[in-house]
């Protein structure tokens, strides 16, 4: 009952919805950059929302099933065979034992969201599963997966279930429905909706204006933590001392050189670099879908607005619950 | 003291920002403020995080932002007149940690003495005879933020943070002391070591140290270092 990693991909790491309650003693929220893929992967799989999840950055991951089981991938940036069959995303799958499953390059989207039926069986640290690598907190070892790394399931799995979907004679089997794909088609420039932040009105005019007018590469040196952009410098109107204040992800701060920073899933929980503005949280789960290299421009929106976006992805995701229950 | 700056820097997560500044009183009403709302939760209510003069509250979708507004308004104007409140004196401790400063640990103590002009003994015996105040805990996961540091011992960080500062690390920077509960890069100077743990994800709670604590520490010699492990 378990998988075995055989190759890591350029980043893999157990993904659960982040660790909540402990940011006062300075832990993390971290957890899936794409909170919305890993929810959706668990649904398909009829798990609670918040099991652990396989986070896999790009391609170049592949993994055996060590027993037969249902699973889903959800998200993006590669895409997933089993031998030479293409297995869908956002679909439930059922793999056979000692499967092999590889990821190649697909053209869009940055990070996919292994679940399994039942969840994987990881130890959970301070209430999440989420590896939080700069502490070796969660997942395996607090670190990232290696090749040999074996993540065991936490049940067996229903195999009565499968009769309900597609078979294939490779003996993989396909549900005839599917959820939504997320990951947007790129055009040159993606909008991402965001929200004056608290230090605004310290920048210049002129910074204030280009914020939300200036196209932004995202950089090479973008992490878990916080996305660099490339594009423009924004400066004070005049250098001041801050002292850190709560930061989280959506943040986006600019740093003593002029350059913005996205704070992303695993952010510090404070900081100190004033914030020109603030990523609508709807839009963040996109930003996790977008690569180093790719364009955005800020959109500015009111809070009201922003809030009924989010609502409107949470009550999204409750309807696929209630309706995959059914 | 003026209201309070009251922003969201998430759908989901208000601050209200006392000052932009480093200041007793002010924090000690951040902390009050979050023993005060932590006692007698809104539905929905997440987690309270404090900084120096501002204090951030996480919540679900489930309870509107209108009402979370509203809920902290009424704390924002009851504890301020609470003495009680002022002085959460049952949530904090007072703590003695004992510290190395040999040179062996405290690798920039002999920068820090050159900069001030001043001898490496008076340093530590400065440093150690100050009760400080825990503001809060930020940066890394059991990084308490200690203050104030005297005029006398102020410095400025690294022109260059260090790729790796060791886990125990004592260190100073402006009118701040902190202790760096693991190995980080980090831009502080280091004036010497802890051998005492400040983050365990095992223990409850995780962070050894909590905001609104008292910290003074003890200078103590390198076979007494190496006798904790």
């Amino acid at each position: 009952m378990s998988i075995t990693i055989l190759k890591p991909g350029m980043m893999s790491s157990v993904q659960d919805l982040g660790r909540w309650g402990s940011q006062q003693f300075g832990v993390p929220i971290g957890g899936a950059m794409d909170k919305v893929s890993a929810t959706m992967a668990n649904l398909i799989c009829g798990n609670d929302e918040n099991e652990a999840t396989v986070e896999m950055t790009l391609h170049g991951t592949s993994f055996m099933f060590n027993e037969a089981a249902f699973c889903a991938i959800v998200g993006g940036g590669c895409q997933a065979f089993a031998g030479d069959v293409a297995l869908p995303f956002n679909r439930l799958l059922w793999i056979p034992a000692f499967s092999t499953i590889s990821t190649i390059a697909s053209a869009q989207g940055c990070r996919s969201y292994l679940a399994v039926s039942g969840g994987f069986n990881i130890k959970k640290v301070m209430g999440s599963a989420s590896t939080y690598v700069p502490s070796g907190i969660g997942g395996i070892h607090g670190r990232t997966l290696v090749g040999g790394d074996l993540l065991p399931f936490k049940r067996e799995q229903h195999v009565q279930a499968a009769l309900t979907l597609k078979m294939l004679p490779s003996g993989i089997g396909i549900s005839h429905w599917h959820t939504a794909n997320r990951i947007p088609a790129l055009p040159g420039v993606t909008t991402v909706h965001a929200i004056e932040g608290p230090e605004f009105d310290r920048f210049q005019v002129k910074a204030q204006k280009n914020i939300f007018s200036s196209v932004l590469t995202i950089s090479s040196r973008s992490n878990r933590m916080g996305y660099r952009l490339d594009g423009n410098k924004f400066t004070l109107e005049q250098k001041f001392e801050m002292v850190s204040t709560p930061v989280t992800a959506g943040i986006v701060q600019v740093t003593h050189e002029g350059d913005p920073i996205i704070l992303m899933a695993d952010a510090q929980t404070t900081g100190g670099y004033p914030r020109i503005a603030r990523v609508c949280t709807a839009d963040i789960p996109l930003l996790a879908q977008m690569r180093p290299g790719q364009m955005i421009q800020f959109s500015a929106i009111g809070e009201e607005e922003s809030l009924l976006r989010y609502k409107k992805i949470l009550e999204g995701l409750m309807m696929l619950k209630t309706g995959l229950k059914s | 003291m003026l209201p309070p700056r009251i922003y969201n820097i998430q759908d989901c997560a208000i601050t209200i920002e006392f000052s932009q500044e480093i200041n007793e009183a002010t924090n000690m009403r951040v902390i009050a403020l979050q023993h005060a709302i932590e006692s007698s939760p809104i539905k929905g209510f997440i987690e309270a995080v404090p900084a120096y003069g501002s204090l951030t509250v996480y919540f679900t979708e489930e309870v509107s932002v209108a009402a979370v507004r509203s809920w902290l308004s009424k704390w924002i104007d009851d504890v301020p007149n609470n003495n009680h409140s002022m002085l959460p004196m049952e949530h904090s401790k007072q703590v003695t940690i004992p510290v190395c400063y040999d040179t062996l640990l405290g690798l920039d103590l002999p920068w820090v003495a050159d900069h001030l002009n001043m001898s490496m003994e008076n340093i530590i015996a400065l440093h150690a005879s100050i009760v400080y105040r825990v503001y809060m805990i930020g940066f890394v996961p059991g990084f308490p933020y200690l203050g104030t540091l005297p005029n006398a011992l102020e410095v400025p960080r690294k022109q260059t943070p260090s790729m790796k500062t060791p886990a125990g690390s004592v260190a100073i920077a402006g009118k701040q002391t902190g202790i760096y509960p693991a190995e980080v890069p980090g831009g502080w100077q280091v004036i010497g070591r802890t051998p005492l743990k400040m983050f365990d994800p095992s223990a409850s709670p995780c962070s050894f140290l909590n905001a609104g604590d008292t910290v003074q520490f003890k200078p103590i010699t390198m076979e007494a270092f190496n006798q904790y492990s």
